[in-house]
């Protein structure tokens, strides 16, 4: 019976490490698109055309109801073919790409959920005073609204990072070499003997990188809500992972 | 290259003896989790010395790390372990003949405790002190207070987010391929590999995906509609 082996874990950081970045990469390019397409997919939401408003909650609705994987393998397969239709032939596009679509779709999917609740959470009223006071829409947005509202969703957003990062662990699985491909492909070179060894350490990693996104999104909470009664942010600061 | 319509029709029909096998695993995870995940709030609700402290740390490590990175980690040690201990109590078992489903529902059963552990915790937190209170003055003890006071009101809060967390669960079954359970997703992709016909199969899993997790929101959201017309009589 073979043993477990501590020394191999420890031996085994620097060989791991540096794709960390490659993971987080990955989840900032997404998270940065999906932030973008999310506030879009949010203000469809609240659009007054019925039907911008049908495909927006449809669209979220179908991400809600499809596995992460087989979305993957669906935009995977199906880009090359799309392409095609258009006259593109085989695009040699990387592996990331891929990945990343996949992951800004999820991504502006689960945030655009969170800032339409927290734009209706902000109040009518503070628009309108706005205006009153003489800004524009668009000042009236950036000065007042956005402020107030970014305060009542990062801890949301903490959330959604913390699950595109977990999503991020399954990019592996059409040959991109993140943090998991290259402890998939460390456990082949090892002849599968240390698996359990390697996967603690993935796991160990993930769940760093989970605690550091939290508390860095903590401190921004904090700091949003300096302007806000203290013994409030206080009570709302409290993080889930 | 294009899309073989009649080979998804076909698939989408053979892959149907797969669906049983998912809703199996997620419905044998629920069973671990429901249980386990309320155990794990109710330490941390009332602050169980160190004990509560061991279950914010699993609830945190489980919840900080990626399902895929789990289900590895439970099947390469869970039957090297098993073994050992078949080996230490000399039963007649074989560790490496217990069907990979099994180690699935664990993986989806512990993730989910987790998830679930933390919507109890706040469902619980939310009914209001004097209720408990108030329930032990008319006589209750422990076990009647929570049956009939705390926990009609805590599942009617709860119920929304235990619907997302089942659904992300039964999502989530559909990694159960890595340990070559022949569910949806195993079979579809057995079936494709053979014309390398991907594109077509994953479409059929997809299609399965959205009437499994619309029915499943439909039968939550009848639930919730009960829980609150409870609620509302009362």
């Amino acid at each position: 019976m073979r043993t477990f082996d501590i020394v191999y874990i420890v031996n085994l950081i620097p060989k791991l490490l540096p794709y960390t970045l490659v993971t987080l990469r990955i989840v900032l390019i997404s998270f940065l698109l999906g932030a973008f397409f999310g506030g879009l997919l949010a203000k469809a939401k609240m659009s007054q055309y019925k039907w911008v408003k049908k495909i927006a909650f449809g669209y979220t609705s179908m991400i809600r109801c499809t596995p992460f994987i087989i979305m993957l393998f669906i935009v995977y397969y199906a880009i090359p073919i799309i392409g095609g239709l258009f006259g593109a032939k085989n695009p040699n596009l990387p592996k990331s790409f891929y990945a990343v679509i996949t992951l800004t779709m999820y991504a502006a999917s689960n945030l655009s959920d969170n800032f339409r609740t927290a734009y209706v959470a902000v109040g009518k009223g503070q628009r309108e005073a706005a205006l009153c006071s003489g800004l524009t829409e668009r000042q009236a947005f950036i000065r007042i609204i956005f402020p107030q509202m970014m305060y009542i969703a990062v801890p949301m957003i903490s959330n959604v990072i913390i699950s595109l990062m977990q999503d991020t662990a399954l990019v592996f699985a059409i040959g991109l070499v993140d943090l998991m491909g290259q402890a998939k492909i460390l456990d082949s070179l090892a002849y599968n003997v240390h698996t359990t060894e390697i996967y603690i350490l993935v796991a160990l990693l993930f769940w760093l990188l989970a605690l550091l996104v939290e508390k860095i999104l903590r401190v921004y909470h904090l700091h949003l809500g300096k302007y806000t009664n203290p013994r409030k942010v206080k009570a709302s600061a409290g993080g889930n992972v | 290259m294009n899309l073989d319509i009649s080979f998804a029709f076909e698939t989408l029909i053979q892959i149907i003896p797969g669906i049983p096998v998912t809703l199996g695993m997620a419905l044998g995870a629920l069973l671990i989790a429901v249980p386990l995940g309320f155990l794990l709030a109710l330490i941390r609700v009332n602050k169980i010395f160190i004990i509560d402290k061991l279950a914010a740390l699993y609830v945190s490590f489980v919840r900080g790390t990626p399902v895929v990175v789990q289900i590895f980690l439970i099947y390469s040690a869970l039957p090297a372990i098993l073994n050992q201990m078949i080996e230490a109590n000399g039963w007649q078992l074989d560790a490496y003949s217990v069907p990979p489903v099994l180690y699935a529902i664990l993986v989806f059963g512990f993730n989910t405790s987790t998830h679930l552990s933390e919507i109890f915790r706040s469902a619980l937190l939310s009914v209001p002190k004097g209720q408990k209170e108030a329930a032990y003055t008319v006589g209750l003890n422990a076990f009647q207070a929570y049956r009939r006071i705390i926990i009609p009101q805590a599942l009617a809060v709860a119920a929304p987010s235990m619907c997302t967390a089942s659904m992300n669960m039964l999502k989530n079954t559909s990694l159960a391929y890595m340990m070559a359970v022949m569910d949806i997703t195993g079979r579809a992709k057995a079936l494709a590999g053979v014309g390398y016909q991907y594109l077509e199969a994953y479409l059929d899993i997809f299609v399965m995906y959205l009437i499994l997790c619309l029915c499943v929101e439909k039968l939550f959201q009848i639930w919730e509609k009960r829980l609150l017309h409870y609620k509302i009589t009362a």
